[in-house]
């Protein structure tokens, strides 16, 4: 903050990753220099939209700006965050900023990954709520207490910064399901409604899909919604130890 | 076309001091795998005999093996307390990100004070 209040500091120093499919080339760091109104913060995705009038080739996803779609995953200085909500402030080190695709994830363009992986595993868990009981009439009815258990599980907006960051994600994408995937997955667990806890439990019970989290907590420290899916996991490993005790 | 990039250089991304933990953990665990079997040999050489003992004594005393005694004191060390960390962590404690950076600095500190300990007896 102090950096760019002083107004010592007007321009910025920007090295984004890009790649185009179509030129054939090796993907390669590309260097820009960017004024920055003084004396106010800007979101890195403000420096974005200002790096593309200068570069109109330079592609990134983005929707609302403000947090909520999950669009702009990106790695930012080594972090991954949403660009919108990440203040320069906050990612600056010196005036120099590097932006990078989420990592681990297939490159499609500059700094849009393919999602494929990602959603794959989110679909695995059956991300919706199973009840095979006769339905009431109007809707199935949950405590206070009961719904407080989805607190910190239903905010995640999927924007697989945490997946991205995980190691154990990077070498088995395939197999370990992931931060995003598994705190989706202790969100149906815990649901009161949901009948279907054993089965969810069966499918999670092998050596990859829960257990290869190792809690390195690289998921939190990354979450820009401040979720915790290293502690959704760890419930969801202690429901199956005490399943086969 | 032609297999997608993939960003993922590790010397690019940020790790934070769980994580460092993490690795630490892995690679102190590898040099226990390595040189367990070794120093256990050498003192059943030791206790089976003087002569053994002065075998044993001659070679302790060079300073390749003392370096690597330190580094294996210096990983037994670092395993432990990482491992009771993470056995705490197992039983749900220690599970908000503060909680869990400020117990693996801990252990990085224990790891520290105990290593120059076991060294100082060691040389």
């Amino acid at each position: 903050m102090d950096a760019i209040a002083s107004k010592s500091i007007s321009s910025i120093n920007l090295s984004i990753y890009r790649y185009d499919p179509d030129s054939g080339k090796k993907p390669y760091m590309q260097d820009l220099s960017i004024d920055i109104p003084e004396g106010q913060d800007i979101m890195v995705l403000d420096l974005l939209n200002m790096a593309k009038e200068q570069d109109p080739s330079i592609s990134f996803r983005r929707s609302c700006g403000e947090g909520v779609c999950g669009s702009d995953g990106m790695n930012i200085n080594g972090k991954n965050g949403l660009g919108c909500i990440t203040p320069l402030s906050e990612a600056l080190k010196g005036n120099k900023i590097v932006l990078r695709p989420l990592p681990g994830l297939p490159v499609i363009k500059d700094l849009i990954v393919d999602m494929k992986q990602f959603v794959d595993q989110y679909k695995k868990i059956k991300p919706y709520l199973i009840n095979d009981e006769e339905k009431p009439e109007r809707e199935i009815k949950q405590t206070v207490e009961e719904r407080e258990k989805l607190d910190g599980l239903y905010e995640c907006i999927m924007c697989g910064c945490c997946s991205t960051a995980c190691p154990s994600f990077w070498w088995n994408p395939d197999k370990f399901l992931g931060p995003a995937a598994l705190l989706q997955a202790h969100r149906f667990i815990s649901d009161s409604r949901d009948t279907a806890t054993e089965e969810r439990l069966d499918q999670l019970e092998d050596a990859f899909s829960v257990f290869k989290c190792h809690g390195i907590m690289n998921c939190v420290s990354v979450c820009p919604k401040g979720l915790n899916p290293t502690k959704a996991i760890n419930e969801i490993k202690k429901k199956l130890v005490k399943r086969a005790l | 076309m032609s297999k997608p990039p993939v960003n993922l250089n590790l010397f690019t991304i940020q790790f934070p001091i769980t994580a460092l933990s993490s690795i630490s953990h892995r690679i102190s665990g590898v040099i226990l795998f390595f040189l367990t079997f070794p120093f256990i040999s050498l003192v059943l050489v030791a206790i089976q005999s003087q002569e053994g003992f002065d075998y044993a004594s001659v070679l302790m005393a060079h300073f390749i093996m003392k370096s690597a005694l330190t580094l294996y004191v210096a990983a037994i060390v670092y395993h432990f307390f990482s491992g009771l960390r993470h056995l705490a962590m197992d039983f749900g404690y220690w599970e908000t990100l503060k909680a869990s950076r400020y117990s693996a600095m801990i252990v990085y500190l224990l790891f520290l004070v105990m290593t120059l300990i076991f060294s100082f007896l060691i040389w």
